[in-house]
């Protein structure tokens, strides 16, 4: 086996741990400050914070029914919320992979190691997918 | 001194139960301030961190049924707190894990893709049927957590696996690595074989992800080592960062549908996250196999009031 392959390491791997150390960074620095806007008061929320024991045991149906809060996307119009305004950073830390296999896609496509970059473009699409809210169920 | 660390993991221990001891079964009667549940929280998440570091697993397989067993939560906040702390256990670690070569890219990426697809159908089946009956998702949990319970109790990993020849697949995505065993010193390389049966094993783990918001790092080092023949630590280091992948899916899909509370998740993560490194810190002084053993005790207390609370009992 060791004869006729060539035992390395993906030379990319370096670059996705940078990118995912920095976005990480990022995202968790833009999540507590958003927690901290949201605690503090200082952006005020749709659901007062002594209200949100009556909602949190409630199915998501009936917490959406009643409290109006954002779906989909519609988190970025209402950052001015506090309880919405986290969920920027919970959003950059969701997308932090995202991020990487775009530039994963390119390395891949500009070495023309074709296996690698179909694996890279349908991850890419379900994860963009998935993000899009595009795809939905009914009960 | 060996008395003393005994102690300690015990007072931990006990801390660690503590709320979900006391407050079994009462969570709704409990008049706590609305601050009240999510500090608790917070404690809780730090020492499953702590915890979960040592015994080698992720925080979502400890947290989703600790969380919908002994806390007011309702399950669908609780799945995708579960996801995020998954998504941020593994953020976390990644970078280092990857520049030490322990964690694989070329590895990672197939099995996150099918682990991932099947992620966002279970991520919507996981939806649909707590819409149904939350009682089938808590039912199925506990069974579910009951069967990892068995798999850690039995399954032993192989340190070194011997793969002679990798198949078709493993040429054609270049499946193969070398990095540094610290200990020795000595450079490891390593290949794997049995890709496909592999793969079919990432469409079970990515279906238990979505559904229950369970990062499922407890199955991908089984079928990393077991199945694929990686060696332990490539398929330790390769299963943690490859959670980021699997889980970024389905989180996306909780967050879309609403199911993202940010006065549970952000306490959550945070809290797992300081628990993971002072865990991280703790390791080379505790035994593993002890704090393993605690967790597996944890793990079975926890799916079986799962299945309680789903029979109503």
């Amino acid at each position: 086996m060791e004869d006729t392959l060539a035992f390395e390491n993906a030379s990319e791997q370096q670059l996705y741990a940078r990118i995912v150390y920095h976005m990480n960074h990022l995202g968790l620095f833009v999540l507590v400050v958003g927690f901290a806007l949201y605690l503090t008061g200082m952006l005020s929320p749709h659901i007062p914070l002594e209200d949100i024991p009556l909602y949190w045991s409630l199915p998501l149906d009936q917490y959406l029914e009643k409290t109006g809060a954002p779906t989909g996307w519609q988190w970025i119009s209402e950052l001015s919320y506090g309880d919405v305004v986290p969920l920027l950073g919970v959003a950059v830390l969701a997308s932090v992979t995202i991020v990487c296999y775009l530039v994963l896609f390119f390395q891949f496509l500009q070495k023309g190691i074709k296996p690698l970059v179909v694996i890279t473009a349908v991850e890419l699409f379900f994860m963009l997918l998935s993000a899009s809210n595009l795809i939905q169920i009914s009960h | 001194m060996k008395q003393n660390s005994l102690f300690k993991f015990i007072l931990s221990l006990t801390i660690f139960l503590l709320p979900s001891i006391l407050l079994a079964g009462t969570p709704a009667e409990l008049n706590l301030p609305w601050w009240g549940w999510p500090t608790i929280l917070f404690f809780t998440t730090f020492l499953i961190g702590v915890f979960g570091v040592m015994a080698g697993i992720g925080g979502g397989v400890l947290f989703v049924p600790l969380a919908t067993s002994f806390f007011p939560f309702h399950i669908d906040f609780v799945r995708g707190t579960g996801l995020f702390i998954a998504l941020g256990s593994s953020l976390a670690a990644a970078p280092h894990l990857l520049e030490k070569n322990l964690a694989s890219l070329k590895l990672a990426m197939p099995s996150a893709l099918v682990a991932s697809t099947f992620a966002i159908i279970g991520a919507f089946l996981g939806l649909w049927l707590s819409a149904l009956n939350p009682a089938y998702i808590q039912g199925s949990l506990g069974v579910t957590i009951i069967g990892i319970v068995f798999i850690m109790l039995f399954a032993k990993n192989s340190e070194n696996p011997s793969v002679t020849h990798g198949n078709y697949l493993t040429q054609l995505l270049q499946i193969n690595g070398i990095y540094t065993e610290e200990t020795t010193g000595k450079e490891v390389r390593w290949t794997v074989h049995n890709t496909t049966k592999g793969m079919l094993g990432f469409v079970i783990v990515g279906l238990l992800a979505g559904i229950f918001g369970l990062g499922a790092g407890w199955a991908n080092v089984a079928i990393l080592n077991l199945v694929m023949g990686a060696p332990v630590k490539v398929a330790v280091a390769t299963s943690s960062f490859a959670l980021s992948i699997t889980d970024s899916t389905a989180a996306w899909i909780y967050m879309n549908k609403g199911a993202v509370l940010p006065i549970l998740t952000v306490p959550s993560m945070v809290g797992i996250m300081l628990g993971a490194k002072i865990g991280s810190k703790l390791l080379p002084k505790v035994k593993p196999s002890v704090i393993r053993n605690m967790v597996i005790g944890v793990l079975l207390f926890a799916g079986i009031r799962s299945l309680m609370k789903a029979f109503g009992i």
